[in-house]
């Protein structure tokens, strides 16, 4: 059909005609091809406007249609509907944006008018090569999802169900209530808004219709109006939500406190807890943030936070328990732990890390101060017999991990006692003999037998006894030698025999001088024992620093305290001898080189520089290595010279034999010894299982990532007491141990970390048995017609307006802190005083605090005023005849009833102030201001004249500002944001609360700042789009879809992959692809990829496109 | 390879080439795919009927596996004719046809599971303009051509010149980025000597890029008021396998039909483009252009530039996605406002 | 030969319409000011956009090409803009080694919200593109 095409250019008033010839450009598009009348009226969109267009299609017999008026995303449906009412295929239109992109924006009339014509001509010319399209329709789903549990999701959620539909009420918090469960009264009416609000949120939980999904987070969304897909995240609340009633004993049992969100930390909650005594869902979540550092740093894993929290509870029996639900050895590891927890300690960033070390052996002393009670014998469930050979850390850790698995474990010792180097290596200074031979009792009781005196020569022979499995804790027990002249003359001793003959009380006898060759413990713990034994002159030669001495800090510092002296970068040359009898020995001089692989820098001699040390005794200690000899030859071993075992299940080369601790590491520390006994414990259950050694073994939990570190006061690490010089007699232990007192104090610095410290002490409180710590996040998949966002606001945070004083004076607080404080249920039990507790007598409220400010945001917050005079009267009503102040700029009292409470307000006798205050200090100039604080402002009708007003008391009317995570939200539901940030309705006067996306509504105050009443009118007229929706039944969807020209597409699928929607297929017969239309959601990503054209977008044709570009050059 | 079979016995043309123990090795291989019912077709090289050519060879027929030969003068990208063979085809591929052929199992122009890539190394091929410009002579006067590890000799009327090797081969072949196939079913085990001058592999683009938009465009109009649209550049290019190219189009007409410069150079510009990470840098295109345009100035450009903007290059894995199928989150940062 | 004229330079953007052609619009109801060089056309997502309408674009006559979309991370249609970088950015460097000047192809993400940005964009572009004079690029003389 020979197209026909009118153009209608608008005036919009004065709008466009006011920049724009509109004549002339009506004029300019008469002339144009194909067109058969141009007009220009005054509002093309009026009544009379549409008619225009009407009566010409009618008449004029036009087939296509250009309006040349405001911007396509305002009236194109308007003008689609006239064509369509006129029997024109409403794809046949096209409009010229001559308003929002034209005359709007240039002041330049003879330019507006020719890019005007541009404009008309390039859409006279498109519209040419339109297309008819026809509309589909595809059913809508009837249910919906309201996204934001306050008083708008609420209302929405409720209406709809009411109406017989199902509502999905997504809420990302434990509760749902919003916001308005925060607030004391409400204005105008000072209705108490717990009591306006709650009857509704339990209204929700019962509803049959509501499917309330709290705690949770919609995670995806796709598809489209009618048929939108969503997966909402259930996030684990590790409470079961169908047993738990809502005791609270699990809250009294619970260690860890935090501060509550709900009370703005005002007050604190447990990390078991439920935000408010009306929750909906009345039940209780347990937070947990992530792995507390102390436990992720912990070679074997021991949850540190969790024992940290329940003795600064005082339950110190229950946090023994924590630590030996990972290991045995508290009083061991309480003394000679290199804890790796402390260095990782996130209070460490505050000020000083927790004493985790210390607070963990004061739990041990405690309990064995107080007797212990002997352990319970573990129950044998299972049948296989495991051998240990090694009674060191690595083979009692594997020993009693396996007993509590059920195994029958023996262990097998080849010295007199068990204990391995912990007893034999250690002094008794550092770890007196009863606190081993306690924890080791402890695992005997639990039923590991201990063979001592026993070598084994074999595996075989364990094997042949009918043993199933066998761990090999050996250790590292062969002194390294120095490989110098004179090594082995009489007189050098190696540290580890030299310990051990002193553990074992033989006599040991040192010379006047010793030298000690080595900066490991090892070398501290002899160079200790030398001067105890009676040496007078020990010294420690090392070859690097003293920063890279191995040894622990406080070990290093106590020696020098004894009188030890350090040689650092040294090292020795040669023993001297005299007759064979030890004389000295020689040293040189080191410095250090680049870091070699231990990250430490390389110490080289410096040539010449010898010396020589006159010595009578030479202790080495610069380590050990694993004997070779020991068992059978076939073992696999590392270039090292320790057993070679694979990383993860501490295998070695032979069937059933497992190793760990030194023998494979070569000489380490304790912690990780244990971190091996208990590795390879979980492989040998696996091995006897007959289940894959590498498969399901626990993941490390994941270290929690921030952890709020605000308004924490700095507390300084309590210091652990040592034994007083001339009181270190003989070997009695040199550190004393926490009082109770101090390591009550000194837990409860911890900050909590992870939240939950997995205590388990609620699992023990809660009869009902409803707490499942291994809960997991559940993703639930629903199917929904429309969507309706009511994602709310976040309160601005004073904290940036430095000269108002917030987070600095302690009596400073936010309207909603302020709000919490006159409610009964909150803080303070609705009592209002100052922090410190003395009577208030006067307050100033401060409007405006971030709204109606070009630094902070431009739009005015519409609540503030009103709350503001709430919390005047409020404060009148809680304390009779205290004075209040309201600064403000303008009273905006816009809604019904507004005006009246103004009025109300200010016969209560509140002064009103019309000033923006400059700023709030301290700092008192008569004795009137002392402990003041001091309101600096200048009246608006009075400029220029400083005045100051001391109160005692500031609130501060913070604006509503949008969430923080506003961004995320809009990219999963395809909103825009407007310039304030808040999310963009489709039209600010006829479509307030629709979106860009279809089937997509934002209500409340997640749009825009506003009130409850417009929030909840909002909320029913969500409801109404909604059911409006589901009523229609069908909806009309994108009929510019793409579309494949099958002969000549070449099947290379470029378009397949880019497609975000998987719209288009690929058929194997013909190897071509081609569209679904249904999905297609027509963005061309595919047209734009496809290099030989054989895909196109209905609309937006390569044809169309080159047509429109072509006659804007006119 | 090949530059040892040149070497020590003496004169030996091309076109009486020996058999060497690589060709034996192919022909053997290839014998056996066709024999076996492996493969239904061979593509490879054969003697061409001119001096110092050689002619792809495509065949279902165990005798004419004889034909197959490997020599510095086996130009032809063959994956180009893959798309078109239906079956299962086994093809004699160098480090750059293997390049192409990966090129075309992203694009899903062919499957992997149905060819055999029976890969040669390669190090470089002469190119005989370059020949005939060093000897002064055509190549029908030029009796000889023996290719030895640095050097060629050349043999023309009894006289005998010898020149680096380097001066010899292809442009883009000094500039090789793959001499063995990464992508193979058989491979011919024999290390390829490197022969590389990556200068005077891309002179040309690093003349043009000193200097200014004007004079670069005055360059090309002046080489596009050449073309005359025979589109043997597009006909050779293994990239470019659209049903029907953009020129094509009359809905709407991007370029005219007729050949004038400003649209020819429209043409290759958006065919540089379209290749764009499927181009290997084989430089078929240049060598074919009958009016001498440097059009491996243009993709060799293109090549170097998807290379550095976004790390890609082409045809070097299989599972890889293709150049314009694939994103970074961050990517081509400083060049949108 | 085209010669500096009062309307040159004369520019055409390709907008998508859920970022950048909103932003347009906003920068039209904010009452932003810019010149009137640039006539956009709407596109649904910048991933529409094909090189080829860049070279169209020059070869009418236009003195300047500009794409806008969303900006990276929020295409209404989840990845059109990514697409449309790589597409664009190689277009665009490509043919400034042909000897078009770099002006004359100009990208940008402009989101819904940004008005005045689209206004600045527009500023920048035409300044640039007038800098580089009127587009001879095909024409037959010099």
């Amino acid at each position: 059909m020979e197209p026909r095409i009118g153009v209608y250019v608008c005036h919009c008033g004065s709008n466009i005609a006011g920049t724009v010839d509109v004549a002339e450009v009506s004029r300019f598009a008469g002339d144009l091809d194909a067109v058969k009348v141009t007009r220009d009226y005054k509002f093309m969109c009026s009544e009379p406007g549409q008619n225009l267009i009407k009566d010409d299609i009618r008449e004029l017999g036009l087939n296509r249609v250009v309006v040349a008026s405001c911007s396509p995303a305002l009236h194109e449906p308007t003008f689609r509907r006239v064509c369509q009412e006129a029997g024109v295929n409403p794809y046949l239109f096209q409009m010229a944006n001559i308003r929002e992109q034209c005359s709007w924006v240039t002041e330049d009339h003879n330019g507006a008018t020719r890019k005007a014509k541009a404009l008309v001509g390039a859409a006279v010319n498109r519209v040419y090569y339109h297309q008819p399209l026809e509309i589909r329709q595809v059913p809508i789903n009837p249910n919906t999802l309201v996204v934001g549990g306050g008083i708008a999701g609420i209302q929405a959620a409720l209406k709809i169900a009411d109406a017989g539909h199902k509502v999905y009420l997504v809420e990302r918090t434990p509760s749902i209530g919003g916001h308005m469960a925060q607030l004391d009264k409400t204005f105008p009416t000072l209705d108490c808004s717990a009591c306006i609000l709650t009857p509704k949120m339990t209204l929700v939980s019962r509803h049959p219709n509501i499917e309330l999904l709290a705690y949770s987070e919609v995670e995806d969304v796709s598809g489209f109006i009618g048929n939108f897909k969503v997966k909402i995240r259930k996030k684990a609340r590790y409470v079961d939500i169908n047993k738990c009633n809502g005791c609270t004993e699990c809250e009294n049992a619970c260690p860890v406190e935090v501060p509550s969100e709900f009370n703005l930390g005002l007050s604190k909650r447990k990390a078991i807890y439920r935000p408010f005594h009306q929750a909906v869902p009345n039940i209780f979540t347990i937070h947990k943030r992530g792995a507390p550092p102390c436990r992720t740093a912990c070679p074997a894993g021991v949850d540190a936070q969790g024992y940290v929290a329940l003795i600064s509870k005082g339950k110190y029996k229950e946090a023994l328990e924590v630590f030996r639900r990972t290991q045995p050895f508290a009083g061991v590891c309480g003394r000679v732990c290199t804890h790796p927890c402390e260095a990782d300690c996130e209070r460490g960033k505050v000020d000083e890390p927790i004493a985790i070390r210390y607070l963990k052996r004061f739990m041990a002393d405690y309990e064995l101060k107080a007797g212990r009670e002997k352990a319970v014998k573990v129950k044998q469930t299972q049948q296989e017999k495991v051998a240990v050979i090694g009674s060191g850390p690595a083979g009692l850790a594997c020993a009693y991990d396996l007993i509590r698995l059920g195994y029958p474990i023996t262990v097998f010792e080849a010295a007199p006692e068990a204990g391995g180097l912990m007893r034999y290596a250690i002094p008794e200074y550092r770890l007196p003999r009863k606190i081993l031979d306690n924890e080791i009792s402890y695992i005997q009781e639990l039923g590991v037998e201990i063979h001592t005196n026993t070598r084994v020569d074999s595996f075989k022979g364990v094997f042949d006894k009918g043993y199933k499995a066998i761990f090999m804790g050996t250790g590292a027990g062969i002194s390294q030698k120095m490989g110098i002249p004179n090594e082995d003359v009489d007189g050098v001793v190696h540290s580890l025999d030299f310990l051990r003959k002193v553990r074992l009380g033989e006599d040991v006898k040192v010379g006047k001088r010793v030298a000690v060759i080595g900066g490991g413990n090892a070398a501290v713990d002899a160079a200790r024992t030398a001067r105890r034994l009676g040496a007078e002159e020990v010294t420690i030669v090392y070859r690097r620093s003293r920063a890279e001495m191995p040894a622990l800090y406080a070990e290093v510092e106590e020696g020098l305290r004894e009188g030890i002296k350090i040689q650092i970068l040294a090292a020795p040359v040669a023993v001297l001898a005299e007759q064979g009898r030890l004389s000295g020995i020689q040293c040189i001089r080191m410095q250090l080189g680049e870091p070699d692989e231990s990250k430490r820098r390389r110490p080289m001699p410096i040539k010449g520089s010898e010396f020589n040390i006159p010595v009578d005794n030479v202790i080495i200690a610069i380590g050990q290595i694993v004997d070779r000899t020991l068992l059978t030859r076939d073992l696999e071993y590392t270039s090292f010279g320790t057993v070679s075992v694979d990383p993860t299940t501490f295998h070695t080369n032979i069937e059933g034999v497992f190793a760990g601790g030194d023998v494979i590491s070569g000489p380490d520390d304790v912690i990780s010894a244990i971190e091996a006994g208990k590795e390879a414990a979980i492989s040998i259950d696996h091995y006897l299982k007959g289940i894959d050694l590498k498969g399901g073994r626990p993941v490390r939990p994941e270290r929690v990532k921030n952890v709020p570190k605000e308004n924490i006061v700095k507390k300084a690490r309590k210091i652990m007491p040592v034994l007083e010089l001339d009181k270190r007699e003989g070997f009695a232990e040199v550190e004393t141990g926490f009082s109770e007192e101090m390591a009550v104090e000194e837990a409860q610095r911890c900050l909590n970390c992870g939240v939950c410290s997995e205590c388990w002490e609620c699992v023990k409180s809660c009869e009902r048995g409803a707490i499942d710590h291994g809960m997991k996040d559940e993703i639930v998949e629903a199917v929904v017609g429309g969507i309706i966002v009511a994602t709310g606001y976040e309160m601005f945070k004073p904290r940036g307006i430095y000269e108002y004083g917030y987070g600095r004076f302690d009596n400073v607080l936010t309207a909603l802190e302020f709000e919490r404080i006159v409610n009964s249920a909150g803080p303070t039990e609705g009592h209002v005083h100052l922090k410190d507790g003395s009577e208030l007598k006067n307050i100033a409220i401060i409007h405006c605090v971030g709204s109606r400010d070009k630094n902070y945001h431009e739009y005015c917050s519409r609540v503030c005023c009103m709350y503001s005079l709430k919390l005047g009267h409020l404060v009148r009503e809680h304390v009779p005849g205290a004075k209040v102040y309201e600064f403000y700029i303008d009273v905006r009292a816009f809604g019904k009833g507004f005006e009246e409470f103004y009025n109300r307000i200010t016969r209560e006798g509140t002064t009103f102030i019309e000033a923006r205050p400059s700023g709030v200090t301290n700092v008192a100039e008569t004795p009137q201001e002392e402990g003041k604080l001091i309101v600096h402002y200048e009246e608006e009708i009075h400029p220029g004249i400083p005045r100051r007003l001391p109160v005692d008391m500031v609130v501060l009317s913070t604006a509503m500002e949008p969430q923080e995570d506003v961004k995320n939200v809009c990219r999963l539901f395809n909103i825009n944001q407007s310039a304030d940030g808040f999310f963009l309705e489709r039209h600010p006067k006829l479509d307030p609360i629709a979106t860009a996306t279809d089937g997509v509504f934002v209500i409340g105050c997640c749009q825009g700042p506003k009130d409850i009443p417009d929030t909840v009118a909002q909320a029913s007229a969500a409801a109404a789009e909604v059911l409006s929706l589901i009523g229609q039944g069908n909806i009309d969807i994108e009929a510019a879809t793409a579309f494949i020209d099958e002969k000549i597409c070449s099947g290379c699928q470029i378009c397949r992959i880019v497609c975000p929607y998987s719209a288009i297929d690929f058929i194997e017969e013909g190897g071509v692809c081609r569209v679904n239309e249904v999905l297609c959601k027509g963005c061309g990503a595919c047209v734009g990829g496809c290099f030989s054209n054989s895909i196109s977008l209905k609309h937006f044709t390569g044809e169309q496109l080159v047509a429109e570009m072509e006659n804007m050059l006119i | 390879m090949w530059l040892k079979m040149f070497e020590p016995s003496g004169p030996t043309t091309c076109l009486v080439m020996k058999v060497s123990d690589m060709e034996k090795e192919l022909r053997q291989e290839a014998g056996k795919l066709l024999e076996e019912g492996t493969v239904d077709y061979i593509i490879g090289f054969a003697p061409g009927s001119l001096k110092f050519t050689t002619t792809p060879l495509i065949t279902e027929d165990i005798d004419e596996i004889n034909n197959l030969v490997i020599n510095p003068f086996i130009n032809n990208n063959l994956a180009k004719y893959l798309p078109e063979i239906p079956g299962r085809v086994g093809i004699i591929a160098k480090g750059c046809d293997s390049r192409s052929i990966v090129s075309l199992i992203q694009d899903k122009q062919i499957a992997r599971q149905d060819i055999v890539i029976l890969g040669i190394p390669c190090s470089g091929l002469v190119d005989l303009k370059k020949v005939e410009k060093l000897a002064g002579k055509e190549r029908d006067k030029i009796d000889d051509i023996v290719v030895l590890a640095d050097k060629v000799c050349i043999t023309a009327g009894g006289e005998k010149k010898e020149v680096p090797t380097t001066e010899v081969l292809f442009d883009h072949c000094l500039g090789c980025e793959l001499q063995i196939p990464k992508e193979y079913d058989f491979l011919i085990q024999e290390p390829a000597a490197e022969i590389r001058d990556y200068e005077s592999s891309s002179k040309q683009i690093q003349e043009l890029k000193k200097m200014s938009p004007d004079q670069r465009w005055a360059f090309w109009k002046e080489q596009f008021g050449h073309c005359i649209r025979c589109y043997a550049c597009r006909q050779v290019c293994p990239a470019c396998f659209c049903e029907r190219c953009f020129v094509e189009e009359s809905q709407p007409r991007w370029v005219s039909p007729v050949s004038q410069w400003q649209d020819n150079l429209i043409f290759q510009a958006i065919r540089t483009i379209h290749v764009a990470g499927r181009c290997t840098d084989c430089g078929e295109c240049e060598r074919v252009c009958p009016v001498n345009i440097p059009l491996r100035s243009l993709s060799k450009e293109m090549y170097d530039l998807v290379g550095e903007m976004f790390d890609y290059k082409t045809g070097m894995d299989v599972n890889a996605p293709a150049l314009m199928t694939a994103y970074e989150l961050v990517e081509a940062e400083g060049l949108i406002r | 030969m085209k010669q500096n004229t009062e309307e040159q330079p004369r520019i055409v953007g390709f907008l998508c319409k859920w970022c950048s052609y909103a932003g347009a619009d906003l920068a039209g109801t904010s009452r932003k000011k810019y010149p009137s060089n640039l006539t956009v056309l709407k596109v649904p997502c910048s991933g529409r956009i094909d090189p080829l309408f860049v070279l169209k674009g020059l070869r009418l006559g236009f003195d300047g090409v500009l794409v806008s979309g969303c900006h990276p991370g929020d295409c209404h249609y989840q990845t059109g803009n990514y697409r449309a970088r790589r597409r664009i950015v190689v277009t665009k460097k490509f043919l400034e080694y042909l000897g078009v000047p770099e002006q004359r192809v100009q990208a940008s993400w402009v989101s819904a919200s940004e008005g005045a940005k689209f206004a600045q964009v527009v500023e920048d572009v035409v300044e640039n593109v007038r800098a580089v004079g009127p587009n001879n690029l095909f024409s037959d003389e010099g």
